[in-house]
């Protein structure tokens, strides 16, 4: 009777700890889990296998089972991931950059960028009332019709990503390193080399841009040490 | 990703006798896919400029880490260093990741390579030591990355971005 309570006791208290963990767990374990579970997953393979767990089925060796075990499961895994990443990645998250460059574009005299017919019509019927009323509060709760406010200003927080990138320049821009020596230069502290205008502009808006604001200096101009940058 | 996973794990079992290569094939295209990644995230959030500047603003704590990570690399002060110790964190796996794949490629051509081999002689062994550790610095660096730049990303679900 004793064991038993001692027995149910520890497993609670064992599941009270893993349920304190999960949260942990769940977001430890599995941020980028395709790429970092199907590795671990892989490598457990390969660790029972060695030691021997393994066996061999019907024509397969136990090496071929351990190799291909992995693919059959991945292959099971990929349906949980695929409805996943709907969820992750939907495509509502750029229909509102869109809809902005339909709208601009519209504005423009130019037809619609995806032109059906119920696309157009709903469109057609948005720029009938397109006048929003945007009401601004100050401090104590009143209304405050100031019309010299600009109703147009958007924070600056999201760069838009109005136009997708192609494939082949995703990949080149990824691959190729002039970023990141340009990051080394800047991480150095010691060397900032503004070879033309639009380098030398892209390195200023680091963290010595501020400082750069109205500095003298040209572009194509080339700073030797931090001291001569920090007296800029 | 999803269809070049289960095409790739689908042909292996298959074609037994090719599956190391299509898993080479599998394995640089993973490297593409982290790379690119943080490229997303860094873009989402405005750019890498922006990003350093409103990283500046945050929390020093976020910037400090545990014992053994410490004892390697420090404290990163939070704002551009934080941002380029995160980003080559994980960007340090990708080019693992291609080295490591290319050498396995090589010794299974000459018939060197035997998976699931443990001893100071086998290749395996070496491979799946540096791969691990790589495989956790850029876990822990994508970790850092998400607790800073949650808030940022609060609109673009950020969550679900970085788990799948």
């Amino acid at each position: 009777m004793e064991v038993s309570v001692v027995s149910t006791t520890d497993a609670w208290h064992f599941i009270l700890l893993v349920h304190n963990f999960i949260p942990h767990l769940r977001f430890v374990s599995s941020i980028k889990g395709i790429i970092f579970a199907t590795f671990w997953q892989n490598f457990l393979i390969q660790v029972l296998y060695s030691v021997g767990v393994i066996q061999g089925f019907g024509d397969w060796d136990a090496a071929m089972v351990a190799d291909g075990l992995p693919a059959f499961l991945i292959c099971i895994e990929m349906l949980g991931f695929a409805v996943l990443h709907l969820y992750a990645f939907p495509h509502t998250d750029y229909l509102h950059y869109l809809q902005r460059h339909e709208q601009s574009f519209n504005n423009n005299g130019g037809g619609s960028l995806l032109s059906s017919p119920f696309r157009g019509r709903r469109m057609g019927r948005g720029n009938d009332n397109n006048t929003e009323t945007l009401f601004l509060f100050d401090q104590d709760n009143n209304v405050v019709n100031d019309s010299s406010i600009d109703t147009e200003y958007q924070p600056p927080t999201v760069r838009q990503l109005d136009r997708p990138m192609s494939v082949s320049r995703a990949l080149v821009s990824t691959v190729n390193p002039s970023e990141t020596l340009s990051d080394i230069a800047r991480m150095g502290g010691s060397v900032v080399v503004g070879g033309d205008g639009s380098s030398a502009g892209r390195g200023g808006n680091g963290e010595r841009g501020s400082r750069r604001g109205g500095s003298p200096l040209s572009d194509g101009e080339v700073i030797f040490s931090l001291d001569q940058a920090e007296g800029i | 990703m999803v269809p070049i996973f289960s095409i790739q794990s689908w042909f292996s079992l298959f074609f037994h006798s090719a599956s190391p290569y299509l898993t080479a094939i599998r394995e640089l295209y993973e490297a593409f896919v982290l790379s690119s990644f943080v490229y997303y995230i860094i873009e989402l959030s405005g750019g890498e400029d922006q990003l350093a500047n409103k990283l500046r603003m945050k929390d020093a704590k976020l910037g400090q880490h545990n014992c053994l990570v410490r004892s390697q690399c420090g404290n990163w002060q939070m704002g551009r260093p934080f941002l380029l110790n995160c980003k080559y964190g994980v960007l340090q796996f990708v080019f693992f990741k291609i080295v490591t794949t290319i050498v396995v490629i090589i010794l299974h051509s000459q018939d060197a390579f035997h998976k699931g081999e443990w001893g100071w002689n086998s290749s395996y062994m070496y491979l799946a030591i540096i791969m691990n550790v790589s495989i956790g610095y850029a876990l822990y660096c994508l970790v850092t990355l998400y607790l800073a730049t949650k808030d940022e990303l609060k609109e673009w679900n950020p969550i679900w971005k970085f788990l799948w």
